[in-house]
């Protein structure tokens, strides 16, 4: 983000994608070439990849999937959010003859990565790094075009058309990026690194089961289950099965599986998010949900008492700068490098996943190296929650009630009430609504992380 | 004379929008902006009442919002007025005259800005054009804006119909743009721009009008007129299929196209077009293009190489037509050229594995007539195909290929257990339990069929009363002290549909309802406030409402503000309501009945609320123990026992009594065989003590006898009880019958003994059925899942009369004209594998098979799966509840096949239960047969394929009746010539599943006897 883009936190960030050139298909005496135009990262328009799609017609279609997502809006009425949030480009990483398009839906609950890997592309891999890419209308139209017999070159980014600093920027595109957007893209990758593969399948059966799922839209969440050879959309819970809501973020799977070899499902119990994985041979298709179309991975606060809690703000320099634009994070060679215990690095990978520094790749079950095209310094201290939290801290609005062997009990102030934090073997519970409501299941509240803070502060005094 | 702030609050007061109009006639800007702080206040205060109700029951538009709008939009500044919304835009006159003589510098950015929302106001911009006011706006919205305006659903506000729009609205889209000619340049930016949000080219021809009316009747016309050029019109609407926009919105373009009628010629010259269309990822379009293609295919040959490759991407198609006529150009393509005849069949081994059983034989087909068995390539590729392959033409392909396939896969979970042995292992395990089990679950008969490899495979013989129905995994924990009441009170205001929490809180009220420590109103602080808050939203009452939400509401402020609270009938917006009177707040609301609670849930927690309010602790004895409303037998011997004589409500004792689980009564009666009192004799004879029930009161000897056998009637009761009704001392006897499925309630439901006129609201067994059979007086529970699960929790022994209620709200809501997102609630219990699934569960199992709605479709699929899997369920009474319905006409047969066809998916036991209820179902003989019959012939071939086992006799006797050459007739043809017999080993694969279901079943109530 440039300093002349005005910033307000309080919703939504205004940020200006600054191309050279549009992203289209170019006339070559041999084929065509797709040229895709990038702006931001560590360089204003970088160049990373120069050569040609080994497999043009998949690969288009990948991209036409993963600009799905980035045109879907499956929770907020259409005209509402286009208002609130022109589409939002992806950006691409390229490091060790691996291109990454990662891409999330305007209505945050869905994340989307195609990874192009050495097999798919034929070329020289002209740099490293992270940036935003240009996706437009003609683009996708040109991408529908393409067909597997055509000879096909890709650039990302462009030499010819390298500008100084501060010359003309030819296309701009202005877009609002609300928080809760930019923090659920970043903050996805810490749920993707505590999903486990509970299903796999046939790229066959998974075109039939894709095929197989109901086109209206249902207001309960449904199971993925093993059924025969295949697998099947159940209502009941089931211990051998992924929990989905809004079935309908899947459609863009069934264009796109009959391309796979297989289908991977991954999930979290806990956070109930799924992400499936179709394997091509030369490519990968993730797609990762949330827990519900309408709770995006922002907001869920899985990660706040991580944040908290800080054991991990002493490793994050060493970790940051041992990772060198890695297509796959060893946290063991991490530790041997950093020299801090294991359980830190992974502390601090998730710190960093959730400044957009790192990315998880369910496929090789690892982190890799990336750095988000957008300033989230802010994000971490801009948590509602959090916020609220210092909040009530610093007005003194936590006393200390009943205090036992078995429990300990704090009042925090709210809104014309007095809400109990109540402590007791090590579970906090909290009268609010927002607590009695989700019981944890979607991170502390504010007051619980008040009366959190009021005792550790208090801890500190004492010691 | 200089004009004041106060004039204009005088204006503003009296709704004088006009007279604000002339207020600020030919002031300057810097005049108008010292009017914009009092204007906007006006606004802001008259915006938070748009809406008077001028007399009770009458409403109108508060006149000073509109004189309070014109004030704000002539006075203050653009970026005001953004922030202040859309209401401070006045209608258009206005806003033109305003404009007219404001002429503020911002009237460009303001017309992008009328434009660039929900509901454009595209009459205001064209005025503003018309007047000179501003530029045509370049955005995409102004085409959108262009579209929403012609769909009819132009500038309305305020109550006023601007005239213009009067006249417009009836006014088709061929007139509009006769009378303004500027708009034709617009049209071909329609071609460019997808559409937004509902509005679209597709939308406005889908829902507003036809003919000249609509868009593509209008542009139809201007070409014939030679307004606009036919090639353009034609390049254009093929230019847009590419252009990747939404399916639905891209369809538009290509029945357009074809609305202009391409000659061959016309075709021909964009050849080229139609072929590249061929892989577009939306199916309608590349279908369009498929028909194209033929088309010209036919007059000129296409490259063969080329045509087979563009045809590839369509024989992966989801459509059956679209795979079917992609493989007759590519027959025709292979006929052309023989030596395209190899790559040709390369292409159409894709179609192998479509799931459509006649896009496979299409596809096989093609490979027999072109196709070479001993191409190693082509071979590789089916064998990849291989166990996509329909049954029904697996044999054929393999005699085709001379070869079998490769190894079969192995199911990617296994449908039982992993410690399922050989037969010895099932004796073994079957041995080790008592034979009450074994007999109730038919494990010995089960194991006998096994060895004589015999298929047998009726449904297990319990009927839930004489089995352990408690699961231990759900027991509800009673709370223990003031501060888990407390946590679970305001957990249980939260979760709606929680109905073991809402019991579980009444409960805690109930015994704790007299600690009020010194800081009790503090700790109760955020759930009192909650509970107002909650109510405060709704028109919803605690009590007089069927929802437990409220009646939890109800109870928690009585308890908190020692107040149970005053109900009055009253008028309110002209119509009978309650007023309610709680904690000094005032809150009004609809409830069926004004006069009185009718809910027997709400009454019961009405009398809690009053007890609670007084601080009196009691035992809530109908309190469950367990999740599904189970109290266990020695539980409420013990709450007797504690109560001692003390007087016991009403509905708590019925509820307590049906409530009772069949576990452990006899211990229960040696607890309270002393205890006296009236309740302590109708629960002893409950429990099963020998002495004889007495006619007093009716209401608890009736719940004692339903608890103690309620498959029974009870002919002791008889003779003291007359006429009470089903399910009071007799047993019901249901029937259904399907009445004419064109009108609102298909199914009728016949109960013997018949309901009585007049009823005790405490015979709660025989309200259930009168509910169930519809009368528009009774009010048990309605579509929430909450309530649904309350009805459920009343007698969970028996849920016979609640399925009966569902499968009629199911049986009228089958196409989903209505959303209750709630009915699904009804499928919950079946899940339970100890609940028998008698008749009235199956018609509701059989019922939501067929329904639309795919969450009620899916969770009848899951009870099916499981009830098949656990043998509570059988082919023949699957079969027997499914000849009763499709003859109707009130089922569509495609749902059934598709929901079916995933039951018969998970092991062979449930495809050869599928099978065998199909093949009873299909010797049913209605008047006229359905035209999607041949789903169910279809899969009930695929499955007698799978199988091994033709139909039966009577079904083929039927089928071979079937006369024409339809679908439906050539399978039924396929299904009668059809022999064979199921393999041994498929058999006793078949028959060691269903022991083994057999054997975990009975060993799961004998681990449930033993923990107890």
């Amino acid at each position: 983000m440039s300093p002349s883009e005005t910033a307000d936190l309080s919703a939504a960030i205004a940020y200006a994608y600054r191309y050279q050139f549009s992203s289209g298909m170019q006339a070559l005496p041999a084929g065509s070439r797709l040229r895709l135009a990038t702006w931001g990262g560590v360089e204003e328009h970088p160049v990373f990849f120069q050569g040609r799609l080994l497999r043009p017609r998949r690969a288009a279609d990948l991209l036409r999937g993963l600009m799905e997502i980035v045109h879907a809006r499956f929770f907020i009425p259409p005209n509402m959010l286009a208002r609130i949030l022109a589409m939002a480009d992806p950006v691409v990483t390229s490091s060790e003859h691996r291109l990454r398009f990662e891409a999330f839906s305007g209505c945050c609950s869905t994340y989307a990565r195609v990874d192009f890997l050495p097999d798919a592309v034929e070329g020289e891999t002209v740099g490293r790094g992270t940036t935003n890419v240009d996706f437009n209308a003609p683009l996708l139209a040109a991408l529908a075009r393409i067909r597997d017999a055509d000879r096909v070159q890709l650039s990302v980014g462009s030499d010819e058309l390298k500008l100084g600093r501060g010359e003309e920027v030819i296309i701009e595109k202005k877009v609002l990026l609300p928080l809760r957007w930019l923090r659920g893209f970043v903050e996805v990758q810490s749920y993707q690194s505590r999903m486990r593969q509970v299903l796999e399948v046939p790229g066959l059966e998974a075109v039939r089961f894709l095929r197989s799922l109901p086109r209206a839209k249902t207001k309960h969440p449904g199971w993925i289950v093993p059924s025969g050879r295949g697998l099947r959309l159940s209502q009941t819970p089931h211990a051998n099965g992924v929990r989905v809501a809004g079935i309908e973020r899947l459609r863009v799977l069934e264009t796109l599986a009959p391309l796979a070899e297989k289908l991977r499902i991954f999930a979290d119990r806990d956070t109930e998010t799924a992400a499936f994985d179709l394997v091509l041979t030369e490519a990968r298709f993730h797609l990762v949900l949330s827990p519900d179309v309408w709770r995006g991975f922002s907001g869920e606060g899985q990660a706040l008492s991580t944040l908290a809690s800080g054991d991990w703000r002493e490793a994050l320099p060493k970790v940051r700068a041992a990772m060198n634009w890695d297509a796959v994070i060893d946290p063991a060679d991490l530790t041997r490098r950093s020299g801090f215990p294991k359980q830190t690095v992974d502390a601090a990978l998730s710190a960093l996943g959730v400044r957009g520094l790192v990315g998880f790749d369910l496929d090789a079950g690892a982190y890799f190296h990336r750095e988000l095209p957008f300033d989230v310094s802010l994000l971490e201290d801009h948590q509602p929650r959090l916020e609220g939290a210092r909040k009530l801290l610093e007005e003194n609005k936590i006393r200390v009630g009943r205090r036992t062997a078995e429990q300990i009990e704090l009042f925090v102030a709210g809104s014309g009430v007095e809400h109990r934090v109540r402590y007791e073997a090590d579970a906090a519970k909290c009268t609010c609504p927002w607590f009695s409501k989700h019981q944890g299941h979607r991170g502390p509240c504010k007051h619980i992380l008040a009366a959190e803070m009021f005792l550790n502060e208090q801890n500190h005094h004492r010691t | 004379m200089s004009k004041t702030t106060t004039e204009l609050e005088g204006l503003i007061a009296k709704g004088h929008a006009a007279n604000c109009v002339a207020f600020f006639k030919g002031m300057d800007e810097s005049a108008r902006r010292t009017f914009a702080k009092t204007s906007e206040d006006a606004f802001k205060a008259s915006r938070k009442t748009p809406i008077l109700e001028s007399v009770p029951g009458r409403f109108e538009w508060n006149p000073k919002l509109g004189a309070a709008t014109v004030a704000v939009f002539s006075c203050c500044s653009f970026s005001t007025l953004k922030s202040l919304g859309p209401m401070a835009i006045p209608a258009d006159e206005q806003l033109i005259e305003i404009l007219s003589d404001r002429r503020p510098e911002w009237c460009d950015a303001f017309a992008e800005f009328l434009l660039d929302r929900d509901h454009p106001r595209w009459t205001a911009v064209r005025a503003l054009m018309r007047a000179g006011l501003c530029c045509k706006p370049q955005h995409d919205s102004y085409l959108i804006a262009m579209l929403h305006h012609s769909m009819g659903v132009g500038d309305f506000r305020h109550g006023r119909v601007a005239p213009e729009f009067r006249s417009e609205q009836f006014r088709g889209v061929l007139e509009h743009l006769l009378e303004e000619p500027d708009l034709l340049d617009d049209v071909w930016r329609l071609f460019e721009v997808e559409g937004g949000g509902q509005y679209s080219l597709a939308a406005h021809d889908k829902y507003s009008a036809a003919g000249n009316a609509s868009w593509n009747g209008a542009l139809v016309e201007l070409s014939r007129r030679g307004v606009l050029p036919r090639d353009r019109l034609l390049d254009a609407s093929l230019a847009a299929l590419d252009r990747g926009f939404a399916q639905f919105r891209v369809g538009w373009f290509s029945t357009f196209h074809e609305m202009l009628e391409p000659t061959i010629t016309e075709r021909t010259t964009r050849a080229d077009q139609y072929l590249n269309l061929l892989a577009s990822p939306i199916p309608p379009t590349a279908t369009f293009a498929l028909k194209a293609v033929d088309l010209i295919d036919r007059q000129t040959s296409f490259d063969t190489n080329r045509l087979i490759e563009a045809l590839r991407p369509l024989l992966i198609s989801r459509a059956k037509a679209t795979v079917k006529a992609a493989l007759k150009i590519l027959d025709r393509v292979a006929r052309r050229d023989r030596e395209a005849a190899a790559a040709a069949s390369l292409a159409a081994v894709q179609s192998l594995a479509h799931e459509a059983h006649d896009v496979q034989s299409a596809a096989f087909v093609f490979l027999e007539k072109h196709g070479s068995a001993e191409c190693e390539e082509l071979r590789d590729a089916i064998s990849r195909t291989a166990e996509s392959v329909a049954a029904s033409l697996k044999s054929r392909l393999v005699g085709w290929l001379k070869m079998p396939f490769g190894p079969k896969s192995e199911p990617i979970a296994p449908p039982y257990s992993d410690q399922a042995g050989g037969h010895a292992t099932l004796r073994a395990r079957a041995a080790r339990i008592p034979e009450q089990w074994r007999k109730l679950a038919g494990v010995d008969l089960a194991l006998e069929s096994l060895a004589l490899d015999k298929l047998d495979l009726a449904a297990c013989p319990f009927d839930g009363s004489e089995i352990p129905r408690l699961d231990l995994h759900r027991t509800i924990v009673p709370l223990k002290t003031l501060d888990d009441l407390i946590d679970a009170a305001a957990a249980a205001l939260e979760s709606r549909d929680d109905y073991d929490a809402f019991e579980r809180v009444l409960d805690g009220v109930s015994r704790l309802c007299d600690q009020r420590p010194a800081d009790f109103e503090q700790r109760m602080g955020p759930v009192r406030n909650r509970c107002k808050q909650l109510l405060s939203r709704t028109e919803q009452l605690p009590f007089y409402g069927n929802d437990p939400h409220f009646h939890l509401i109800g109870v928690v402020l009585a308890w908190v503000s020692r107040d149970c609270g005053s109900f009055r009938a009253v008028k309110w917006h002209n119509h009978p309501a309650v007023e309610y009177r709680i904690d000094g707040e005032l809150h009004q609301g609809f409830a069926e009945s004004v006069k009185h609670p009718t809910d027997p849930l709400g009454i019961r927690a009405m009398r809690l609320a009053e007890r609670a309010a007084r601080a009196e602790s009691a035992v809530l004895l109908s309190a469950p123990t367990h999740h599904g409303g189970w109290v266990h037998s020695a539980v409420l011997a013990e709450r007797v026992r504690a109560q001692d004589e003390k007087f016991a409500e009403d509905f708590d004792s019925v509820l307590a009594l049906l409530r009772l689980a069949p576990e452990g009564r006899s211990q229960a009666l040696e607890i309270i065989n002393n205890v006296r009192g009236e309740f302590a004799s109708a629960c002893r004879y409950a429990l099963g003590d020998s002495a004889a029930p007495q006619a007093e009161p009716v209401w608890l000897w009736v719940a004692a006898s339903r608890a103690r056998s309620p498959w029974q009637t009870d002919h002791r009761l008889v003779s003291l009880v007359k006429s009470a009704g089903p399910d009071a001392a007799e047993q019901v006897d249901v029937d259904f019958k399907i009445g004419d499925v064109k009108k609102f309630s298909p199914l009728k439901l016949q109960v013997r003994p018949a309901l009585p006129r007049e009823l005790d609201p405490r015979l709660l067994t025989v309200r259930l059925w009168r509910h169930a059979v519809h009368d528009s007086g009774e009010r048990f529970e309605a579509e929430q899942a909450a309530r649904i699960r309350g009805a459920q929790s009343v007698w969970p022994t028996a849920m016979e009369a609640v399925c009966a209620a569902g499968a009629r709200k199911i049986a009228e809501n089958l196409d989903w004209w209505s959303a209750n997102w709630g009915h699904r609630t009804y499928f919950e219990p079946l899940l339970d594998a100890d609940l028998p699934l008698r008749e009235m569960a199956r018609l509701l199992l059989v019922l939501g098979l067929a329904a639309k709605e795919p969450g009620e479709r899916g969770l009848a699929t899951d009870v099916c799966i499981a009830a098949i899997g656990d043998r509570r369920l059988d082919g023949d009474q699957l079969g027997k509840t499914m000849s009763r319905l499709w003859p109707s006409g009130l089922i569509t047969l495609t749902r059934w096949a598709d929901s079916l066809g995933q039951a018969a998916r998970p092991s062979a036991l449930h495809a050869e239960t599928v099978r065998c209820a199909l093949d009873l179902a299909l010797a049913a003989t209605p008047k006229k047969l359905p035209g999607d019959l041949h789903a169910l012939l279809g899969l009930l071939l695929e499955l007698v394929h799978e199988t091994g086992t033709p139909i039966s006799s009577t079904t083929r006797t039927v089928l071979a009746r079937f006369g024409g050459s339809n679908k439906a007739s050539r399978i039924a043809k396929e299904l009668v010539e059809r022999s064979g017999a199921s393999s041994a080993s498929r058999i006793a694969e078949i028959m060691h599943a269903d022991a083994e279901a057999r054997i975990i079943r009975a060993e799961r109530w004998h681990a449930r006897q033993t923990l107890r």
